[in-house]
C-alpha cells in the first residue's frame, strides 16, 4: 500500500512537508524517451460483452509463455488533480485458460478511510457466449483494519461463472481526499499482458516525478501531455521464476510515481544530505579512538595505509560488533557517547575518527543492498541506501584510490559484505555527494578449506566422517550468519541434515576477520557389503562438500546471479574398510570453463584414498546467452564428483 | 470452528507508541493478586518471549440462549525489549456484540497503568469473504518481568446451544480455566473428544475446568510431525434447558440426531434437483449409465468446474447456497459444492447425504456431546446400491456401515482427488452423517497402504549404438497422485523440465526420448511415462531400484523429541526388467522382512538374459513415538539395504 502524504518521512524523521509551487506539473522523466502530446487522456470503459475473434484465438501455449491466462487489457487512470481530491479508474480484462488462473476473477478493491467507490462494472463471458454480471451490491465490504472512526476496507467478491475459456472484465472508479506521496507500479506480472496503460495526472500544486525501470527490450511507450504522463505497454511477457535469478527490481518492468519534498534538484538533494551526513560524522576522538591510536602508535607501521589497516584490525580485536559474541571485548555500550548514530553505526564512526586522526581522508559511504534494489540518484530518498561503509585514502588521492571498508561487518580490511559490493554508492563529503563504485569481491577473498577423514564400516553399513571447514571472507561471513545464534541441535542439523545421519560433533566459532571454523563429526548409514562381495564401490562426497547450484535444463530467461565468487578446497582421506584394500585410483578430472575451474585428483595412500578437490566459482553474473555453458560446467563437476572409488577384499586384490 | 478466545503476541508497533499510551491506574480486582504473586524473572536469555500466568474464560448461559463470554488473560514478559507490546485478541462476527476490551500493565516495580492505546479491529483473512474479525487491545512498553492484563467481554448469539473451547495459547500456560454458569435447572453435557481430561468442579450452577502448566503450542508443523494443534486440549459442551424452557432463535441439540435434524432443517431443499440442475446432470451422464460412472461424472464436474471460494458471511458460514445458484455461479465453498453434487446425483437417481467433518484437526468429535464446532468441512456420503459394483477404484473411500450397507465418500472440494480416493486429511476422522433416521457418527477409513501408492514399471536394455535405453512408467494413486496432478496442472512445462534435469544429472549423456502424462486414468491414477537413452551407466552396473528410496518419507531422527507421524499409510512397488544380463552375473539375495506396521520384500528372477527385479515396500502404521524410533530406523535401514542391489550389464 502506498505511503500517504501525511505520514512521517523515514528519511529525516521530520514530518513530510510538501512545498506548493506556483507553477504546475513538473514531471521529470528519466529512462524512457517520452513523446509530447497536448492531451493524452484515456477513456476507460468496459470491454465488449462478447469474446472477440482475437480473444477466442488465444489458447494455452506453454512454450511461448502462455499457460494459464492472458491479461488482455490492464488500464489505470490516476488523477490526483480531481478538484481537491483524487480519482482512480481501473479496468482489467483477461482470458482464463485453466483452473489455475481463476483467481484472476477475485476482485478486491482496497479503500482507505477517505476513499469511496463511485463506479463499478464486472462480468464474465463464458466460452458459449453467456454473460454473467457481478453487481456493485454484491461486492462484500470487509474491514481490514479499524481504529476508532478510521477504517481501511476492502470490497471483494469473485466474478461468477468463470471456467477455462472465459473472458473476465471488470473496472471501477474510486475517489479519495488525499493523494499518495509515492506509488510503485508493477508493469509485469505472472501472466503475459497484451496491453497496459497507466496515466497519471499529478496534483498541480506539487513537484512530481516518475521513473520507469527494466523496460529495455519491451514495447513501452511514454507520452507526456500538458498535465499528465501516459505509459502504454504492449505484449509484456509474464515474469518467469527461475532459481538463482536476480531480485524483483531486476526482473520485471516497473514504474515509480512520486512527489518531491522540496524544490531543489536531484544534485542539490544529495549534496545537502551528504553535507549533513559528513557534518554528523565529525567528532573529537573519544577514549576508544584514543586507545586505538595509541595502539597504532606503538606498532611499527609507517605508511598511512599500514596504519589504517592496523587500526582497523585493532578495532576488530577490541570492540564487539553488534550481534557478535562479545567475549572479553568491550561492548558497544562502552563506546564514547560522542559517537554519532545518525547514518552510520558506532564502529563506522569510531573508524572514521581514528582514520582522520591518522591523517587519512575518511568519509562515510552509503550503499544499497543489492538484494533489494540499486541506488537511483533520480529518486530523492535515502531509504535506497541502508548500508553504511567507510572510504579511506591518503590525502589528495582520487576517489578510485579509496579503500572501502565495513568495520561493523567483521570482514578483513578492504572487504565489504557482498550484498553491498559491485554497486554504485554515495560518497558523502562536506562539499559534494559523489557516486563511488564499491568493488566486487575477488574469488580469492572468499575461500573455504575443508579437511575430511572418512572411515567405512561395510559390515554394519556405516560411514563415519570427521571434518573441519575454515571459511574466510564472504564465505566466512555467510557461514557465520547461517550458524551464529543457532542452537546446538540446529548446528548438528547444519553439519548433516539427512535422515540417515547422526551428528556427534558440531563445533563452531568465528575468529578475527570473519575466519569462521566449523568442525563436524557425523555417522551416516550406507549400504553394507555382503560377505560374498569382493569389491566395494563408494562415493566420496557428502555434507562436507557444498551442494552445487540448482540449474535446470532448458532455456534461461534471467541472468544467473550468485552472491559472490569463491573458491573451495577439499582434502579428503577415505580409509579402506576392514579387510579391504584400495584399487588403482581412477584418473583425476579437470574442468575449465569461462565461469569456473574444477580439479579433482585421486591418489592411493597406505590405507585408502586421498581426494583433493578444488572448485572455483569465479563470476557473479552469467547472462542467459551463456547459461548452457554454465550449466554444462556444473554438470561436468557433478559427474566428476560422482566418481566412485573401489576397494577390493584383501586376498582378492591382484 | 471459528477462532475464539484470546491470542497475543509481542510485536514492535510504532503506530501505537507515538503518543501517551498509558496512565496510572489501579489494576482490576482479578489482576491484583496475579501481579503481586507474579514470579520473578531472571535476566538470563529465555527461549520464549513470554509466559501465560492466567488464561481465564467465563461463559454465562442466559435463559434466552445467548452467551456472555468474558476472557481474561495475564502474560509475563520473559525478555527485555523496550518496544515490545502485548496484544490480546478476541474474535468477533455479526453474531457477537463486544461490550468490553481493556488492557493494563503492571511493571516489575509494581506500578500499574491502564493502556490508552485505542482498540483496533482487523480482518482475520483478507483472502476469505468473512465477517469474522478480531478486536485487539495492546499494552506497550513491556519490560523484563512486566505483566500485561487484557480483558474482553462479549455477548454471543449462537445458532445452537453448544460451545467449543480450545485451551490454546502460544506461550506456556500456568493456569488455564473455563467456567460455565447455567440457568437453574439446565443440564450441562461435556466431553474431551481428543484425550481424557479433568472433570469440572461445581459450585451451584457453575462448572469450572482447570488445566495447569500446559506446554506452549507450536506455531509450525514439524516435518513428518503431528499437526501443531493436535495436542491442544479441546472441550465440547452442550446446554440443555428443561422441557418447556427452550429459548427461541437457538437450537437445542442434546444429541447427535438432534444436531443432524437441525442441520437438515437449515439445509432445507437446497440440494433439490431443479430443472436446470437436472439438465446439467443429463449432459454429464445418460440415464442408463452405471452407478460408478454417474457418481464419477458428477463428482468430477463439481470438482473441476466449480471453483472453491470461501464465503462465510453471517448464516452463510454454515448454511449452503442453493444448488442452482452454485451451478450458475460456478463457485462455492465446501458445503456449496457438496450441495450441488447432491443435487446432480439426485437428478441422476443416486441417493446421497451430507457428512459434516473437520478437515484440519483430528479428534474433534465426541461420541456423546454434539457440537457444530467439531466440524469445519462438508463431504458427501453416497450409499452404494447392493447391486452396484463400483470396483476397486472406489474401495479406499468406502465406509462399511453398521447396518451392513456401504457408503462412498466424495470430497468435491479437493481439486486434485479422484472420485474413489479419500484425501488423507479425512482419513480416520469421525463425521456426522446427516441422513434422517440413519443419521449418526461415521468413521472414515484409514490405514490401508494400498490407498496411497506408487507403482513403477521399468525396463533397461541396450540400444543399437552401445547406449542404454530406459523406460519408466509410474502410476500414482491417492495422495501421491494428488501431489503429482497439482504440480502438473500448475505447470506442465516445469514438470517436463524437472524430469529432464533429473535425467541429465543422473545419467551421463542422457537424452529424453519421451515424456507423456495421463492426468487421471480410469482408476484415478496419475500416470507418467518417461523414456531416455544414456551412455553406459557408471562402472557398468545398473541399479535395480534407483529411485525407490526417494519416495520413502524420512526425517532426521537424531535429537528428535517429537513423534514421527506419517500423514497417510502408503506403499511402493517396482518391477524392473533389465535386458542383456549375463547368466554368470550374480543376483542380489531376496529380502522378505516385516516389522510392526511395515513390510519390505524383494524378488529376482531370470528370463533368459533378462533379469526381473521386484520390490514392495509397505507402511501401514502412521505414528512412531520417540521410544519407537528404533523400529522406524529398522524399517528405513531394511528398505535402504533392500533397494541397493545392482547388476552388471554387457
Amino acid at each position: 500500500m502506498a505511503d500517504y502524504m501525511k505520514i512521517r518521512s523515514a528519511d529525516t524523521g521530520d514530518d513530510m512537508t510538501i512545498r506548493r509551487f506556483p507553477t504546475l506539473f513538473c514531471a521529470l522523466l528519466v529512462g524512457v524517451a517520452a513523446a509530447w502530446a497536448a492531451s493524452n487522456k484515456v477513456r476507460i470503459d468496459p470491454g465488449p460483452e462478447a469474446i472477440t475473434d482475437e480473444e477466442r484465438a488465444i489458447v494455452a501455449d506453454p512454450a511461448s509463455g502462455i499457460e494459464h491466462a492472458v491479461i488482455l487489457v490492464d488500464e489505470t487512470q490516476q488523477n490526483d488533480a480531481y478538484g481537491a481530491a483524487s480519482e482512480l479508474q481501473r479496468h482489467l480484462r483477461a482470458k482464463i485458460l485453466s483452473n489455475e488462473a481463476r483467481e484472476l476473477a477475485d476482485v478486491q478493491i482496497l479503500l482507505a478511510p477517505d476513499e469511496k467507490l463511485t463506479g463499478w462494472w464486472g462480468f464474465v463471458v463464458q466460452p458459449g457466449g453467456q454473460v454473467l454480471h457481478l453487481e456493485e451490491r454484491e461486492l462484500v465490504e470487509q474491514s481490514i483494519v479499524r481504529v476508532g472512526r478510521y477504517e481501511f476496507r476492502s470490497l471483494a467478491a469473485p466474478l461468477p461463472g468463470v471456467v477455462p475459456g472465459s473472458v473476465i472484465d471488470y473496472g471501477y472508479t474510486s475517489k479519495g481526499e488525499y493523494i499518495h506521496a509515492w506509488r510503485s507500479v508493477r508493469l509485469q506480472r505472472q501472466w503475459p499482458v497484451r496491453r497496459l496503460a497507466y496515466r497519471w495526472k499529478p496534483s498541480g500544486g506539487y513537484l512530481s516525478a516518475y521513473r520507469v525501470y527494466r523496460h529495455e527490450g519491451l514495447d513501452v511507450e511514454l507520452t507526456r501531455g500538458r498535465d499528465a504522463v501516459l505509459l502504454v505497454a504492449r505484449d509484456l511477457p509474464g515474469v518467469v521464476e527461475e532459481p538463482q535469478m536476480p531480485p524483483d527490481y531486476e526482473t520485471r518492468a516497473s514504474m515509480t510515481l512520486y512527489y518531491m519534498r522540496g524544490g531543489e534538484g536531484f544534485k542539490e538533494f544529495w549534496k545537502e544530505h551528504a553535507a549533513r551526513i559528513d557534518r554528523r560524522s565529525r567528532h573529537e576522538p573519544g577514549d576508544m579512538a584514543s586507545k586505538a591510536l595509541a595502539a597504532v602508535a606503538e606498532s611499527e607501521e609507517t605508511t598511512i595505509g599500514e596504519k589504517l589497516r592496523a587500526a582497523y584490525d585493532w578495532i576488530g580485536r577490541h570492540v564487539a560488533r553488534p550481534g557478535s559474541d562479545v567475549g572479553t571485548m568491550e561492548t558497544l555500550r562502552q563506546l564514547d557517547a560522542s559517537v554519532a548514530m545518525h547514518f552510520s553505526d558506532p564502529l563506522d564512526d569510531l573508524f572514521l575518527e581514528v582514520a582522520r586522526a591518522l591523517g587519512a581522508e575518511a568519509h562515510l559511504v552509503l550503499a544499497p543492498d543489492r538484494r533489494e534494489r540499486l541506488w537511483d540518484p533520480d529518486l530523492k530518498t535515502l531509504e535506497q541506501l541502508p548500508v553504511s561503509l567507510v572510504a579511506v585514502r591518503e590525502p589528495g588521492a582520487p576517489d578510485d584510490a579509496a579503500i572501502i571498508v565495513d568495520p561493523s561487518s567483521g570482514l578483513p580490511f578492504g572487504q565489504v559484505p557482498w550484498w553491498s559490493s559491485g554497486v554504485r554508492a554515495l560518497l558523502a563529503t562536506k562539499d559534494d555527494a559523489r557516486p563511488i563504485l564499491v568493488p566486487p569481491p575477488e574469488p580469492a577473498d572468499s575461500t573455504t578449506r575443508t579437511e575430511v577423514g572418512i572411515d567405512l564400516d561395510v559390515e554394519r553399513g556405516e560411514l563415519t566422517a570427521d571434518w573441519e571447514s575454515i571459511a574466510a571472507g564472504q564465505a566466512g561471513l555467510t557461514m557465520a550468519q547461517q550458524l551464529g545464534g543457532r542452537s546446538e541441535d540446529e548446528r548438528r542439523s547444519f553439519c548433516a541434515e539427512g535422515p540417515d545421519s547422526r551428528t556427534f560433533r558440531a563445533d563452531f566459532d568465528v575468529g578475527l576477520s570473519m575466519l569462521t571454523r566449523l568442525r563436524c563429526g557425523v555417522e551416516i548409514e550406507t549400504a553394507p557389503a555382503g560377505s560374498n562381495v569382493g569389491r566395494y564401490a563408494v562415493g566420496w562426497t557428502g555434507p562436507w562438500i557444498a551442494s552445487l547450484p540448482d540449474l535446470p535444463v532448458g532455456e534461461r530467461v534471467h541472468p544467473v546471479l550468485f552472491s559472490f565468487p569463491q573458491v573451495e578446497f577439499s582434502d579428503i582421506e577415505l580409509r579402506a574398510p576392514e579387510g579391504f584394500v584400495p584399487e588403482t585410483p581412477p584418473e583425476g578430472r579437470t574442468v575449465d570453463g569461462r565461469f569456473g575451474k574444477y580439479k579433482v585428483q585421486f591418489s592411493r595412500t597406505e590405507d585408502g584414498y586421498r581426494i583433493e578437490r578444488a572448485l572455483g566459482q569465479l563470476v557473479v553474473v552469467v547472462p542467459p546467452s551463456e547459461y548452457e555453458a554454465l550449466r554444462a560446467f556444473f554438470d561436468d563437476v557433478r559427474q566428476a564428483d560422482a566418481t566412485q572409488l573401489t576397494f577390493v577384499r584383501r586376498g582378492l586384490a591382484p | 470452528v471459528r477462532a475464539r478466545g484470546l491470542g497475543f503476541a509481542l510485536a514492535a508497533a510504532a503506530i501505537l507508541t507515538t503518543a501517551t499510551v498509558t496512565r496510572a491506574a489501579r489494576l482490576p480486582d482479578w489482576a491484583e493478586p496475579i501481579a503481586l504473586d507474579a514470579p520473578e524473572v531472571g535476566s538470563g536469555e529465555s527461549e520464549r518471549d513470554w509466559r501465560v500466568l492466567l488464561d481465564d474464560t467465563e461463559v454465562v448461559v442466559r435463559p434466552d440462549g445467548r452467551l456472555t463470554v468474558r476472557h481474561r488473560l495475564a502474560v509475563q514478559a520473559l525478555r527485555e525489549h523496550p518496544s515490545s507490546i502485548a496484544v490480546g485478541a478476541f474474535a468477533i462476527d455479526a453474531a457477537t456484540e463486544i461490550r468490553r476490551a481493556k488492557a493494563w500493565h503492571s511493571s516489575p516495580a509494581g506500578a500499574a497503568r491502564k493502556s490508552r492505546v485505542p482498540a483496533i479491529e482487523v480482518g482475520i483473512d483478507p483472502g476469505v469473504l468473512t465477517d469474522v474479525r478480531a478486536r485487539l487491545v495492546s499494552v506497550p512498553g513491556l519490560e523484563l518481568g512486566s505483566v500485561a492484563f487484557v480483558e474482553f467481554e462479549a455477548v454471543e448469539s449462537p445458532e445452537t446451544l453448544t460451545y467449543t473451547h480450545s485451551f490454546r495459547e502460544q506461550g506456556p500456560m500456568g493456569l488455564a480455566r473455563l467456567a460455565v454458569e447455567m440457568p437453574q435447572g439446565w443440564e450441562l453435557r461435556w466431553d474431551w473428544p481428543d484425550a481424557p481430561g479433568p472433570g469440572p468442579t461445581r459450585e451451584g450452577t457453575t462448572a469450572v475446568w482447570e488445566l495447569r502448566d500446559a506446554e506452549a503450542v507450536s506455531e509450525d508443523d514439524a516435518p513428518l510431525g503431528a499437526p501443531a494443534d493436535s495436542d491442544v486440549p479441546l472441550l465440547v459442551l452442550a446446554f440443555v434447558p428443561p422441557a418447556g424452557a427452550e429459548p427461541d432463535g437457538v437450537a437445542v441439540v442434546p444429541n447427535w440426531p438432534a444436531l443432524a435434524a437441525w442441520y437438515e432443517e437449515l439445509n432445507g431443499d437446497r440440494h433439490a434437483a431443479t430443472p436446470e440442475v437436472a439438465a446439467a446432470a443429463a449432459r454429464l451422464a445418460p440415464g442408463d449409465t452405471a452407478f460408478a460412472d454417474r457418481v464419477g461424472a458428477a463428482g468430477r464436474y463439481v470438482r473441476d468446474r466449480i471453483r472453491y471460494v470461501a464465503r462465510e458471511i453471517g448464516i452463510g458460514a454454515i448454511q449452503p447456497r442453493p444448488a442452482p445458484q452454485v451451478l450458475e455461479e460456478k463457485l462455492g465453498d465446501c458445503k456449496d459444492k457438496a450441495t450441488l453434487l447432491r443435487a446432480l446425483l439426485a437428478a441422476l437417481d443416486v441417493e446421497s447425504y451430507p457428512i459434516l467433518i473437520h478437515a484440519t484437526r483430528e479428534h474433534t468429535v465426541s461420541p456423546e456431546v454434539p457440537a457444530p464446532g467439531a466440524f469445519n468441512h462438508m463431504v458427501v456420503g453416497i450409499p452404494v446400491p447392493p447391486d452396484a459394483e463400483p470396483g476397486p477404484a472406489f474401495a479406499p473411500a468406502t465406509v462399511a456401515l453398521e447396518d451392513g450397507g456401504h457408503l462412498l465418500v466424495v470430497d468435491p472440494t479437493d481439486e486434485w482427488a479422484s472420485v474413489g480416493s479419500l484425501p488423507a486429511y479425512l482419513a480416520g476422522k469421525r463425521g456426522l452423517l446427516v441422513a434422517g433416521e440413519r443419521s449418526g457418527i461415521v468413521t472414515l477409513p484409514d490405514g490401508d497402504p494400498r490407498a496411497h501408492r506408487i507403482e513403477r514399471a521399468r525396463t533397461t536394455r541396450a540400444g543399437a549404438d552401445g547406449t542404454l535405453v530406459l523406460e519408466l512408467r509410474t502410476m500414482r494413486f491417492g495422495e501421491p497422485a494428488e501431489t503429482a496432478r497439482q504440480a502438473w496442472r500448475r505447470s506442465a512445462a516445469a514438470r517436463r523440465q524437472e524430469v529432464e534435469t533429473a535425467l541429465v544429472r543422473g545419467w551421463p549423456g542422457a537424452v529424453l526420448l519421451r515424456h507423456d502424462v495421463e492426468e487421471e486414468a480410469p482408476g484415478g491414477e496419475f500416470v507418467e511415462m518417461v523414456a531416455w537413452s544414456a551412455s553406459r551407466s557408471l562402472q557398468g552396473t545398473v541399479a535395480l531400484f534407483p529411485d525407490l528410496l526417494d519416495d520413502v518419507p524420512r526425517v532426521r531422527l537424531d535429537g528428535r523429541e517429537l513423534p514421527v507421524v506419517h500423514p497417510w499409510a502408503w506403499s511402493l512397488s517396482t518391477e524392473h526388467r533389465v535386458e542383456g544380463v549375463d547368466r554368470s552375473v550374480a543376483l542380489p539375495s531376496p529380502v522378505e522382512t516385516e516389522g510392526e506396521g511395515w513390510r519390505v520384500a524383494t524378488r529376482y528372477e531370470r528370463e533368459g538374459a533378462v533379469v526381473v527385479a521386484r520390490c514392495e515396500v509397505e507402511l501401514s502404521r502412521r505414528r512412531f513415538d520417540p521410544a519407537e524410533f528404533d523400529e522406524l530406523r529398522g524399517f528405513w535401514t531394511t528398505v535402504r539395504r533392500a533397494v541397493s542391489g545392482s547388476v552388471a550389464v554387457d
